[in-house]
């Protein structure tokens, strides 16, 4: 449906023209909006609810391993969930302290009402950005003399139609949803919030493919009901830096009063309650067909799946520094209410909770994500970009890294520059995107840090010196920040050339601090560089012997350190990097048709021509193209050039 | 283009052997292994990497690691764009034989220039536009048709149980990778390992089991290059009517003169279907003969070659010329053979036979080719002689290519790097990295990628939850 079409409606009027629209306001879509808005496009965001903006109807923290990264690398681009995680954050920690500073990762639990209140004010404080309570239910696209189509507008319930060079949809689990508690099936959206009806229909009307999956959620109980005197307590930590590079840069910390989280095993009797119930569980009885995550699987199903451990545990956390009200991770289920009261009881400590929110199971209407160019863009709809759930995905923090990639393409679509590509060895971002419109997946696709190939180069410290040139790039970064950022690397650059350049002899001074660290003093002289990069020397530790050493902020030696205790391993990784460039460098046309081109096997061909890879490099992540049809075309790339060079 | 080399010469002994490799930098690469002798103008101090295009030299190939000479080489430098590959590219011409080529190769591979694919040095000259147009369907149906032959290579038994076998070992790696991400990804799961022991002993254990492997290698070497058999015996003790008879026709002159093969005679063929090639040898004697000396130095050679040295001696031959000639030889693959048994019995039989015995020579047979008498019993030798140096009967795996053996040798280097890694408590990030790509090596053999394998592990293994 057309504009033209779409105003002929009953009750149809035109309520506003806009450079891009946003349709979902949950992390990705507050990302892409924020990121369009900046770039100086006239932006409207539309949410089913307000109040519910950037929403965390599931666990009350951001952060994590590889997610956390994530979270930097969004901020780096000059996004905005760093900021408001800062604001909002209620305990701060650094998971992997000790596993290497390729996965230190921060995690920090969030005060869930305030985040949202918080997300609100940045956005309303934007310019360029409306923010509007709406029910979209329809994409309105044109269509060209080549039968093409082209994104041009969304139509509401209520008739109300309103124009667009550019459409971000950013649905999250709320197309065409319904919540599962057992028996009790409910049309519904997350947390008891609308769902969105139709838009999904319309989506599909256009030759987009709908998947189905399915997620969960668990308990949340009165704190005043726990007994936590026999529970294991986690307390926040302060040597963290805050998420934001911004916030980092101007010195800020993380507060000092923090609040704890807690630990419990279930017990044999939990279950007991649970294996005496499984023929109501919706997941066993063939009620739930949506596909849900391996990796967050309900508590009946790590049960089921793993009858050789006889317990779990579970996590008690926070939800809110104004409220008792506490979420219990692992507790995922989606067994009918009178048994999860049971099973809540069943755990040490809340033998007497008090349940305020009832765990389900939401299914959810999503697209088929290899129908997706790698800037997010809509292969069927030119102008149509998707992010977050929608995508497949799952997670805060994916969706937000989507969502910022997405506004800014659909930004570079309008002002007719050329789409910007992170590509798998400059983020975690780069990897989940890529790994989704390559690959697809068949379950909520969750970030891993072992899905990047680069991962020691994908550190949550150098998120900025990966990717802040990029947001620059597109707009986002201001100048001041700009600035700050580039004497932040001008600093780590002096300092390790000054650690490269002071040698220390191997006096009493410099063999005490080894022995304590039990490391073996050196014969003769030596540089401080070398000395750091034992594995035992922090940057810390040498410097009474360093009489030279300037005062730099705690993320320029942090920088220092990492940068010259790995070097030896970053530079491998710097080869592989170059490597994967020069075939991501090679692109394929858009126009190629694969099924003429000789050598190919047949799977490839197919493959090839559903997918259309944007490169190589790309063609060789499709599953079913094989290393000899990589070669064949790169034969075949060199004949577009034209023959030899002599 | 990461620097690869291959022998560009056909397997095979011949006079001399021409190994190429092409790739960026390649004569800086190999330098550490060349000390030039002497090059045009009479230069002698110069290194490989600073010859220009075109320029050759006369040099010393040694392996950098003991320092040990391997063969006196001429090297030829072409330079970017103007060489076969339109890379740099350097020529080594060495001596023919085979376990030279190998050394030079092995040396190679240990510097960083990994073994060509097949129709590698081709298809990089294509892409550098050094082939006209015209050839690029040909090209690409030359690389489909390689990889079908490689596919149809992997579907064969052997290489069916040596894919098993790293199949075995890449399981117990991603296990430990597992295991390692596991601490990773999910720090705070009830799952996750404690402490790296059990990580540290399985990589321990996958290391050992590939060593092993790639110990095999030579002996998967006879099944690729075929087993070498050398006869040998004084002049005119039936050498080539040894070879006609296997051959079943006359492939070598023979004559009575004594001395009348001059050069060695190949030969191919299969016994007890074991792919061999027996190779026919001049007389061993003292000679005035100028030509006949040369194929009496070339006869030494091959029997230092070969795998099996059946040693022929005749009813006429004396015991010390036998014992001058065979104390020489490896006692361990040499087989004596009184020939002619038609023609009578040695009179120093029992003497020669002590004289094996002492040599440490197993115990000789009687054949006459003439009258076929116990001819059979030649077969019997050869897969004896096969099956000790462990082929296709012998219960464990062998390699079959270079390529193979040395993806398994770099595989192995990488967890011991990993292994200290651990032990250093540099991180198990850095440590996981180097798994991974010991698991790239070993996965170029069975062709599993490492992501997907692991995120599959991660979940088989582990309840995950959040």
């Amino acid at each position: 449906m057309d504009i033209k079409e779409a105003l002929a409606q009953e009750h149809a009027y035109l309520a506003g023209e806009y450079d891009a629209v946003v349709v979902g306001a949950g992390h990705a879509g507050c990302e892409a909006a924020h990121a369009c808005a900046v770039m100086g496009l006239k932006t409207i965001l539309f949410t089913l609810h307000l109040d519910s903006l950037a929403n965390l109807p599931c666990n009350p923290s951001i952060g994590g391993t590889a997610k956390g990264q994530i979270v930097r690398e969004v901020d780096a681009l000059g996004g905005v969930i760093g900021k408001v995680a800062d604001d909002c954050l209620i305990q701060m920690r650094m998971l992997n302290r000790t596993k290497g500073p390729a996965v230190h990762s921060p995690r920090a639990q969030m005060d869930r009402s305030k985040y949202s209140v918080h997300m609100k004010e940045l956005l309303e404080d934007t310019k360029n950005l409306d923010l509007r309570q709406a029910h979209v239910t329809k994409l309105l696209a044109d269509k060209d003399s080549d039968g093409h189509l082209k994104a041009c507008g969304v139509m509401t319930e209520s008739g109300a139609v309103y124009t667009s060079k550019a459409v971000v949809i950013c649905s999250g689990t709320y197309m065409d949803s319904r919540t599962i508690r057992g028996e009790v099936i409910v049309e519904s959206g997350p947390d008891g919030l609308p769902r969105s009806v139709g838009l999904s229909k319309s989506l599909s009307e256009y030759g987009i493919p709908l998947l189905r999956f399915k997620t969960g959620t668990p308990v949340r109980v009165n704190s005043s009901s726990i007994d936590f005197s026999s529970m294991e307590v986690q307390e926040g930590e302060h040597d963290v830096p805050p998420f934001s590079f911004a916030h980092e840069m101007e010195g800020r910390t993380v507060p000092d009063e923090q609040t704890p989280c807690y630990s419990v095993w279930t017990t044999p009797e939990t279950r007991e309650v649970i294996f005496a119930n499984m023929d109501r569980s919706p997941l066993y009885s063939g009620v739930i067909k949506g596909t849900g995550p391996r990796y967050c699987p309900s508590i009946e199903d790590k049960f089921m799946k793993f009858k050789d451990k006889t317990r779990h545990q579970i996590f008690i956390e926070p939800m809110g520094e104004n409220t008792r009200e506490m979420y219990l991770q692992g507790f995922s289920t989606s067994l009918p209410e009178e048994v999860q009261v049971k099973m809540v009881h069943s755990l040490p400590g809340l033998e007497n909770a008090v349940i305020q929110r009832s765990a389900y199971a939401i299914e959810y209407d999503l697209i088929e994500p290899t129908t997706l160019k790698l800037s997010l863009e809509s292969k069927i709809v030119s102008g149509l970009f998707t992010a977050g759930q929608i995508n497949g995905s799952s997670g805060y923090e994916e969706a937000a890294g989507q969502g910022i990639i997405a506004g800014i393409n659909a930004g570079r679509y309008v002002q007719g520059k050329e789409e910007i590509i992170i590509d798998r060895s400059k983020g975690y971002i780069g990897v989940l995107v890529d790994d989704l419109v390559t690959k697809g997946t068949n379950e909520p696709y969750r970030m891993m840090t072992s899905r990047a190939e680069y991962r020691l180069f994908l550190r949550y410290d150098n998120a900025d010196l990966r990717l802040t040139p990029i947001g620059r790039e597109a707009g986002l970064i201001s100048d001041d920040r700009y600035a700050a950022f580039e004497k932040k690397y001008e600093s780590v650059k002096e300092e390790r050339e000054r650690l490269a350049g002071t040698y220390t002899g191997p006096t009493p001074e410099l063999a005490k601090i080894l022995e304590q660290k039990g490391s073996v003093t050196p014969s003769s002289g030596v540089s401080l560089a070398d000395l750091i990069k034992r594995p035992d020397i922090t940057y810390d530790a040498l410097a009474p012997i360093d009489k030279d050493r300037p005062v730099l902020p705690r993320d320029v030696t942090r920088a220092v350190e990492t940068d010259i205790k790995y070097e030896g391993y970053l530079k491998l990784e710097e080869e592989k990097i170059n490597k994967f460039n020069k075939l991501e460098k090679k692109k394929l046309p858009q126009d190629t048709d694969y099924s003429s081109i000789t050598g190919l096997r047949l799977e490839a061909r197919q493959k090839l021509d559903q997918m259309k890879p944007e490169s190589i490099g790309q063609a060789s992540r499709i599953s079913g193209v094989s290393p000899a049809d990589i070669s064949v075309l790169l034969v075949y790339l060199e004949t577009l050039k034209g023959g030899p060079n002599e | 283009m990461e620097p690869f080399c291959a022998l560009s010469t056909p397997a095979g002994t011949s006079g001399i052997a021409v190994i190429r490799a092409s790739g960026e930098g390649v004569s800086e690469i190999v330098s550490r292994a060349v000390k030039i002798l002497r090059t045009t103008g009479e230069r002698t101090d110069v290194s490989l990497s600073s010859l220009k295009g075109y320029e050759s030299a006369y040099a010393r190939f040694t392996d950098p690691k003991t320092q040990k000479t391997i063969d006196e080489v001429v090297v030829t430098v072409f330079e970017a764009p103007h060489s076969y590959t339109g890379d740099d590219m350097i020529e080594i011409s060495c001596h023919g034989g085979q376990a030279v080529r190998q050394e030079i190769l092995r040396v190679l591979y240990e510097l960083g220039v990994r073994p060509a694919a097949p129709g590698e040095f081709t298809k990089t000259a294509f892409i550098n536009g050094k082939m006209d147009l015209t050839k690029a369907e040909a090209v690409m149906d030359i690389i489909s048709a390689d990889s079908s032959r490689a596919l149809d290579a992997a579907n064969t038994q052997l290489m069916g149980a040596l894919k098993d076998k790293i199949s075995t070992v890449e399981e117990t790696l991603y296990s430990a990778l597992s295991s390692i991400e596991m601490m990773i990804e999910f720090p705070e799961h009830d799952d996750t390992p404690e402490n790296t022991d059990l990580i540290k002993q399985k990589i321990a254990s996958a290391k050992s089991d590939i060593d092993m492997l790639a110990r095999s290698f030579a002996r998967g070497r006879m099944l690729t290059e075929r087993m070498k058999i050398a006869i040998l015996g004084l002049p005119n003790s039936g050498k080539s009517t040894l070879l006609n008879f296997l051959a079943g026709f006359s492939r070598a002159i023979v004559t009575d003169t004594p001395g009348t093969t001059r050069d060695t005679l190949e030969f191919n063929t299969q016994i007890e279907g074991i792919p061999v090639t027996f190779i026919d040898t001049a007389g061993i004697r003292q000679t005035d003969d100028e030509i006949e000396a040369m194929g009496v130095k070339l006869a030494g050679l091959a029997a230092n070659e070969a795998d099996l040295v059946l040693y022929l001696i005749a009813p006429e031959a004396g015991i010390e010329e036998v014992k001058d000639t065979l104390s020489g030889l490896d006692s361990g693959k040499v087989r004596v053979l009184f020939s002619k048994s038609d023609k009578g019995t040695n009179p120093d039989k029992e003497a020669i036979i002590t004289l094996l015995d002492m040599l440490g020579i197993k115990a000789p047979e009687e054949i006459s080719v003439k009258d076929n008498i116990n001819t059979g019993v030649i077969g019997g030798i050869v897969k004896e002689a096969y099956e000790k140096a462990g082929g296709i009967n012998a219960g464990d795996i062998t390699v079959l290519s270079g390529r193979h053996a040395a993806l398994l040798n770099s595989a192995s280097s990488k967890l011991v790097q990993a292994l200290d890694i651990i032990n250093q408590d540099l991180g198990v990030d850095v440590c996981s990295q180097v798994v991974r790509a010991a698991l790239c090596d070993t996965g170029e053999i069975t062709g599993r990628e490492v992501s997907e394998e692991l995120a599959q592990t991660i979940f088989e293994k582990f309840c995950i939850g959040k």
